[in-house]
């Protein structure tokens, strides 16, 4: 029999480029990761039931995860070579002014990748397997909170919601 | 011209909230000049009664059922029957009510004239994929 604790957990980012293979770049520095799906009900219950009837008609998929803020040689963001650090997440969202937009900035989120907004992530338990246990999902991030105080290291709680169901799932 | 009171896929369609106004005799109030009240009434039966009925989260094709029939009696024209299930004495509208069934009828208990009709078009509200909740507001005429 065997359990899983936090040291067999990753993050990847999945990068799209139009008419290229997918590449799948670790996230470094990954404090925790959660997924969480809900299904939401309505009710059929009549006149006369006791008890609750159901009838599912949506599914919301969301997750977090906390990414610490480093740098591998002071001074610069450069991280090895197929590594993703918190700004890959942060700069995403958190973005300085685009020309094209008056005051503002592209809400994409899949700079690489036109057709689609979302961008794909992939969370995985390494059980040794070639591939691990994963789900990979589009995903959207809705919520970026960058904290920084005296006595803890620097990181980045990261929410995000799921675009339509997982796109792959093996866990 | 049978009011929906059965699935498609077989069992009773069963409203989730009902409510039922009870009407009232034809009476005519005046008022004399002295400030008394004076009250004719005109006939001796109820009517008036309103019947509002909601199905909530039904199935779309048990939706249309009641948009069906609503054509069927053309509209707020004709009147129609609340009927038992063929062969019982259960009435899908009337379920859960414990008391007497003439007692929700169009008309008053133990005299003829039990039919409703549309009050207005039946309110369908698409509530997810297939499945549409139907509010539907009767009105009791003798």
């Amino acid at each position: 029999m065997a359990y899983f604790t936090g040291a067999t957990g990753k993050l990847f980012l999945i990068k799209e480029t139009d008419g290229e293979d997918d590449t799948v770049v670790e996230i470094a520095a990954v404090q925790n990761w959660s997924v969480s799906s809900s299904v939401s009900l309505i009710s059929t219950k009549t006149l006369s039931q006791t008890d609750d009837v159901f009838t599912p008609v949506g599914r919301s998929t969301t997750g977090s995860c906390r990414i610490l803020y480093y740098q591998e040689t002071l001074g610069s963001k450069t991280l090895s070579s197929g590594t993703g650090s918190a700004s890959t997440f942060l700069n995403k969202i958190i973005k300085q002014r685009d020309s094209t937009i008056p005051s503002g900035a592209s809400l994409d989120q899949n700079e690489l990748f036109s057709p689609t907004k979302a961008f794909k992530i992939r969370l995985k338990i390494d059980d040794t397997s070639d591939n691990g246990k994963f789900i990979d999902m589009r995903v959207f991030i809705t919520n970026i909170s960058l904290s920084m105080s005296v006595g803890d290291v620097v990181a980045a709680d990261v929410q995000f919601q799921c675009q339509g169901a997982p796109v792959a799932v093996d866990i | 011209m049978t009011f929906p009171i059965t699935k498609t896929n077989g069992g009773d369609l069963v409203p989730s909230a009902r409510t039922f106004e009870s009407g009232d005799y034809p009476v005519k109030t005046y008022k004399a000049q002295n400030g008394a009240e004076h009250r004719v009434l005109y006939g001796s039966n109820r009517t008036n009664m309103k019947l509002s009925l909601t199905y909530a989260n039904i199935r779309d094709v048990d939706a249309e059922k009641f948009l069906d029939h609503y054509d069927e009696v053309q509209g707020t024209f004709k009147t129609f029957v609340l009927e038992n299930v063929e062969g019982t004495d259960i009435n899908p509208t009337c379920v859960g009510w414990e008391g007497n069934q003439d007692a929700l009828g169009a008309g008053t208990p133990g005299t003829p004239g039990k039919d409703y009709r549309y009050e207005g078009p039946p309110q369908v509200a698409q509530v997810a994929s297939g499945r549409s909740t139907v509010t539907v507001n009767l009105i009791g005429v003798l």
